[in-house]
């Protein structure tokens, strides 16, 4: 189970990189989103039985979640090679504009946090965070919601999920951590909201979404 | 078309120049925004080279441009600049900057002593470090507060919408005593 939260890590932090292209240019960016597929190939091989039982279950809200996680991912590799220019070149085509992989990186952000929310306790669980006072760890939450939600609006958010933007910018040469931080506390607070919203409606049992 | 500006600003025609460059007409349609407002002269900066129809293969070639640092000739420039104590100065932002004709177009002048006012179209960039590069490029120039209007094939920059957002940015710039 650790191992797996290690990959998860690892991915954010693949994730993270890819959205920092003007910081990496355009080759590192290929490679760390090529990286970041054979990881998400790994987590999903690792997944098989969500896979097998999928046509055996009710469609509830966190299986809807989860297809719509899967979709945005596939988008995002089909439009990551319609526009490789180092990696891929002979893959280039029209079919997927950067707009596209622009939109499809943004709605992986949200609803791979939501995801993550979505399995809150076991998180908490692996990484030691359930020994924490409930109080300190909510306030810690609530925290992390009311930054993402201010970083979530400096970014632009919600008009980048409406494929809006094609482009995003940050002076990386004044504050490169600033970045960083304001993706990881949209991605934690999203999270954060998901997890709080679930267990105040009393829908979690331990380590299941 | 953009509406009509609510009421012109208190600036001396003779002093004021819009000066920008446009591929898809979007920054073009600001401009003549601006003109309307502020008064003065309106002019376009075109690059003597062509830029591909399509919009992936213009950000290529744009790219390329920018990493080589290129200054393209140009095919329509301003005359003299002399006679302007304010220039508006807007373009597209390609790759978090401005064209590199606007950089071509901004080495040619002196703007020593004047007042530039940015403004681009952007899809995501705002106006990214083009205000760094102007004032690299015109040190010797105050640089107005810039305006930064999403572009792109959705059309905002064209809008009502944005037509208010131009007036309440020029209204704000207070450029009768500026200029």
């Amino acid at each position: 189970m650790r191992g797996r939260l290690a990959l998860d890590l690892l991915m954010f932090g693949l994730m993270l990189a890819a959205f920092a292209y003007q910081l990496t240019g355009n080759r590192i960016h290929e490679i760390v989103g090529a990286a970041f597929v054979a990881l998400a190939g790994s987590h999903n091989l690792l997944a098989r039985r969500w896979y097998a039982t999928l046509g055996h279950r009710r469609l509830r809200a966190a299986t809807v979640l989860n297809l719509l996680l899967l979709a945005a991912a596939l988008l995002l590799v089909a439009s990551g090679l319609g526009n490789s220019h180092d990696l891929f070149p002979a893959l280039r085509g029209d079919l997927f504009d950067r707009r596209t992989h622009a939109l499809a990186a943004y709605w992986m952000l949200v609803l791979g946090a939501v995801h993550l929310g979505m399995h809150g306790p076991m998180l908490a669980h692996l990484c030691g965070g359930d020994r924490i006072a409930p109080t300190i760890r909510r306030a810690a939450m609530l925290a992390l919601i009311g930054l993402g939600a201010c970083a979530a609006i400096e970014r632009d958010l919600i008009l980048k999920l409406s494929g809006a933007y094609a482009f995003d910018y940050w002076d990386f040469s004044h504050a490169t951590a600033g970045f960083f931080a304001r993706y990881v506390v949209i991605a934690g607070g999203l999270a954060s909201l998901v997890h709080l919203a679930r267990t105040t409606l009393g829908s979690t049992k331990r380590g299941q979404p | 078309m953009l509406p009509r500006a609510a009421r012109a600003l208190p600036l001396e025609p003779g002093k004021v120049l819009t000066v920008y460059y446009s591929r898809t007409g979007n920054t073009r349609a600001v401009a003549e925004h601006i003109r309307e407002l502020a008064g003065g002269d309106l002019a376009e900066i075109k690059a003597a080279h062509a830029y591909p129809e399509d919009y992936r293969a213009t950000t290529d070639q744009a790219k390329r441009e920018l990493e080589a640092n290129l200054r393209p000739a140009l095919a329509s420039d301003v005359a003299d600049i002399g006679p302007y104590g304010t220039v508006f100065v807007g373009f597209p932002n390609w790759w978090g900057t401005m064209p590199m004709a606007m950089f071509a177009f901004l080495e040619r002048h002196d703007f020593s002593g004047k007042t530039i006012v940015p403004f681009c179209t952007h899809e995501g960039s705002a106006l990214g470090r083009s205000i760094a590069d102007i004032r690299a490029l015109c040190p010797k120039s105050t640089i107005g507060q810039g305006l930064a209007l999403r572009g792109g094939s959705g059309g905002y920059a064209r809008g009502a919408a944005a037509g208010r957002e131009i007036d309440a940015w020029v209204r704000g710039l207070n450029l009768a005593s500026a200029g």
